[in-house]
């Protein structure tokens, strides 16, 4: 994994362990989901489309 | 950028051509301001006037989108879409939602080389609650939860 890349996801999972205790409600890995959002770099995909790819199958 | 990008840019530099005023709504509007959501059409606010529903069929053709209309909670959309696109147009959001209102609370995101104006997530929390579908109540609380951290993130930070 690239270097920079691997800070900026360390950087989540520090910010989503700080911020834990102010959400108990959200589940941890929905926390994490946001702050990746947040944080994430421009150069990063945003991805946010799926398609039918068959009966109740979707990839996105 | 992403291959869902460069499709929402090639429809932004369509409605550009077209002159149409839009907002960007629904779930796309939701995922470009941090909410984990995914969807598979694009939504957008117009202002209901004869001249707008040129523009809708203008930026139709120009994408080569077959158009239909149908009545839904939020009223007549407009709906244009091929094998790969699916683009609507709505023209009411929540009862106290005008187009004015909602602008006014929008903000402008960068896709490509073109601005794209974004809903407020309050404006989009607010319309999904108003439509009382079951199938968004698990996106309200994703909804809300993301303006929640948003808020404490930015003080933060």
């Amino acid at each position: 994994m690239n270097p920079s890349d691997k800070k900026i996801i360390e950087k989540v999972i520090e910010y989503r362990k700080k911020l834990a205790n102010k959400f108990p409600d959200i589940p941890p890995g929905d926390l994490q989901l946001i702050l990746r959002n947040l944080i994430k770099p421009k150069s990063w995909p945003r991805r946010f489309l799926l398609r039918k790819i068959g009966k109740d199958r979707y990839v996105p | 950028m992403s291959p869902d990008e460069i499709i929402l840019l090639r429809i932004l530099k369509e409605l550009k051509g077209a002159r149409l005023e839009t907002i960007l709504v629904g779930n796309t509007a939701c995922a470009l301001q941090g909410v984990p959501v995914m969807t598979q059409d694009i939504d957008f606010f117009v202002r209901d006037t004869v001249l707008n529903r040129k523009k809708i069929a203008r930026f139709a053709k120009g994408l080569k989108l077959f158009i239909s209309k149908s009545n839904n909670a939020v009223g007549e959309t407009i709906r244009t879409e091929n094998k790969e696109i699916v683009v609507d147009f709505v023209f009411r959001l929540g009862p106290k939602q005008t187009f004015n209102n909602v602008r006014s609370r929008s903000q402008l995101i960068k896709i490509g080389n073109l601005f794209c104006r974004v809903a407020s997530l309050e404006d989009l929390y607010l319309a999904k609650s108003c439509l009382g579908r079951e199938k968004d109540k698990a996106l309200l609380k994703i909804i809300k939860d993301t303006i929640r951290v948003k808020n404490i993130f930015t003080k933060e930070r």
